[in-house]
């Protein structure tokens, strides 16, 4: 059988976890015991309880700045969120189909930008190349160094946002204006199933929550707003799915739902006439 | 009736992009993860930097968290890791090697008198001369209230090695307690 029993300096050891509690049972034990039998360990564990106690009362005098260190986090996710959406608009608007196909990167290349998409997409640029910059900013480049950057990056953006002018402008050209509402990382189908044959849902949103954050969701599932708000606040949103497939509408509500932070309530709506936005229901 | 969710439920809403979730977890450890830095690099500015950046690696990293370990020890190495990498890029300060002898000095002055009557303060400052690893794990062992093994888990040490570490710490405080003028059963 082993032995239990531990020597006077291995309970001298413990003494510090005996004070906060954190000792296994026969560890304590073996204090306890210890204690009853030596009056010198029983002034130490005296002293230790002192010493533990003002220690943590110091530590805990340091004031914390808890809305600076989150103020700066919100701001660094910001940051981080408004890159990947970013990523998203400039990857569904740069290939064309064939292209992206040919390549295999799996794009959405019918995901053609209209003029807002446009606007969206020189928008995203920016935000990411400002991205790019920020982490060269004041810590580690002097100012003229930033302006240096800063109009280089001005530059890239008016060349990429000449580049994708002319590409959308020569698609608008080549082929019909048609628009899916496929995300770009949802794995939805990129099937060119009718506006009106694909899946509705009925969602509302939390009432702080900001709407980039909505909308990067909303792309994120492969998602666009058809109609609302109603006056109950809810919206409709449309799935680049077809009504059809129960299984797929079903995960991306759950998606939806997994984001409490955002949305407050979303379920399957009935897939309305063809007057969606003056037949939906307002709950 | 609700229950807050357990470290480990936010911690998998967290790798679902959950804010709500994030902002919980949040809530639950920066004082302590902020207190934790602060011990490690002794510079509030640069502890307020590292906390920020260990806590975007939590939102970052939530869905690598593998459960060997717990939440709370995970969240703690993070932090760990970054002030150490921190403080690698900067020069470490050198060791104020006259503290001990400031504290001789003044032991009869009555700005020493003074300190007597605030302990806590005194223990402070020591605590704050210790050498690093000692100030850490008199941190987490009387502060943050870690058990052995969780100590051994975070350090990457055995657990023998946890118990000889604090012992040798409080001597070491002891020591700088004693030069203070405090009285202790350690020296």
């Amino acid at each position: 059988m082993m032995k239990t029993s531990t020597t006077e300096a291995k309970i001298r050891e413990l003494l510090p976890w005996y004070v906060t509690g954190k000792l296994s049972e026969q560890e304590r034990e073996d204090v306890k015991q210890a204690l009853a039998n030596d009056p010198g360990l029983a002034q130490e564990l005296e002293h230790i309880r002192r010493e533990q106690h003002d220690v943590a009362a110091a530590a805990r005098a340091t004031p914390i700045p808890s809305a600076a260190i989150w103020d700066k986090l919100a701001a660094r996710l910001e940051a981080e969120a408004t890159a990947e959406a970013a990523a998203t608009t400039i990857t569904e608007a740069l290939p064309t189909k064939d292209a992206a196909r040919q390549e295999g990167n799996g794009l959405h290349g019918n995901s053609l930008p209209g003029a807002g998409s446009f606007a969206a997409v020189t928008g995203a640029l920016k935000a990411w190349l400002a991205n790019l910059v920020k982490p060269l900013g004041p810590p580690a480049m002097p100012a003229y160094g930033q302006m240096a950057m800063l109009a280089t990056a001005l530059a890239i953006i008016l060349l990429q946002a000449g580049i994708i002018g002319y590409l959308w402008l020569e698609q608008r050209r080549a082929e019909p204006l048609y628009q899916t509402a496929s995300g770009g990382n949802s794995g939805g189908s990129d099937v060119t199933v009718s506006p009106d044959q694909r899946a509705k849902l009925l969602i509302s949103f939390q009432p702080n929550a900001p709407l980039n954050r909505i909308s990067s969701l909303l792309r994120h599932i492969g998602a666009e707003t058809v109609a609302g708000p109603k006056s109950s606040g809810f919206y409709i949103i449309r799935l680049d799915l077809p009504a059809s497939d129960k299984a797929a509408i079903e995960r991306r509500v759950q998606q939806l739902r997994s984001r409490p932070d955002l949305v407050r309530f979303v379920t399957p709506a009935f897939n309305p006439t063809p007057s969606e936005t003056t037949a939906s229901p307002d709950p | 009736m609700s229950t807050e969710p357990d470290d480990k439920t936010l911690l998998e809403r967290v790798a679902l992009k959950n804010e709500a979730a994030f902002r919980t977890l949040y809530d639950r450890y920066h004082g302590r993860i902020y207190h934790y830095i602060t011990t490690i690099v002794g510079d509030l500015a640069m502890a307020e930097d590292v906390a920020t950046e260990a806590f975007l690696d939590v939102w970052r990293g939530a869905e690598k968290f593998s459960g060997r370990s717990q939440v709370k020890t995970w969240i703690f190495a993070i932090a760990r890791n970054k002030a150490i990498s921190a403080l690698r890029k900067r020069r470490e300060s050198p060791l104020d090697e006259s503290f001990a002898e400031r504290l001789e000095d003044c032991a009869d002055t009555p700005e020493m008198a003074s300190l007597k009557a605030s302990m806590a303060e005194t223990l402070k400052a020591c605590v704050a001369h210790l050498s690093a690893k000692h100030r850490e794990i008199v941190h987490l062992v009387y502060y943050q209230e870690m058990s052995i093994k969780e100590v051994a888990a975070l350090l990457e040490i055995p657990e023998n090695t946890v118990k000889t570490r604090m012992f040798h710490a409080r001597k070491q405080l002891a020591a700088l307690a004693a030069k203070a003028g405090l009285d202790t059963h350690m020296s």
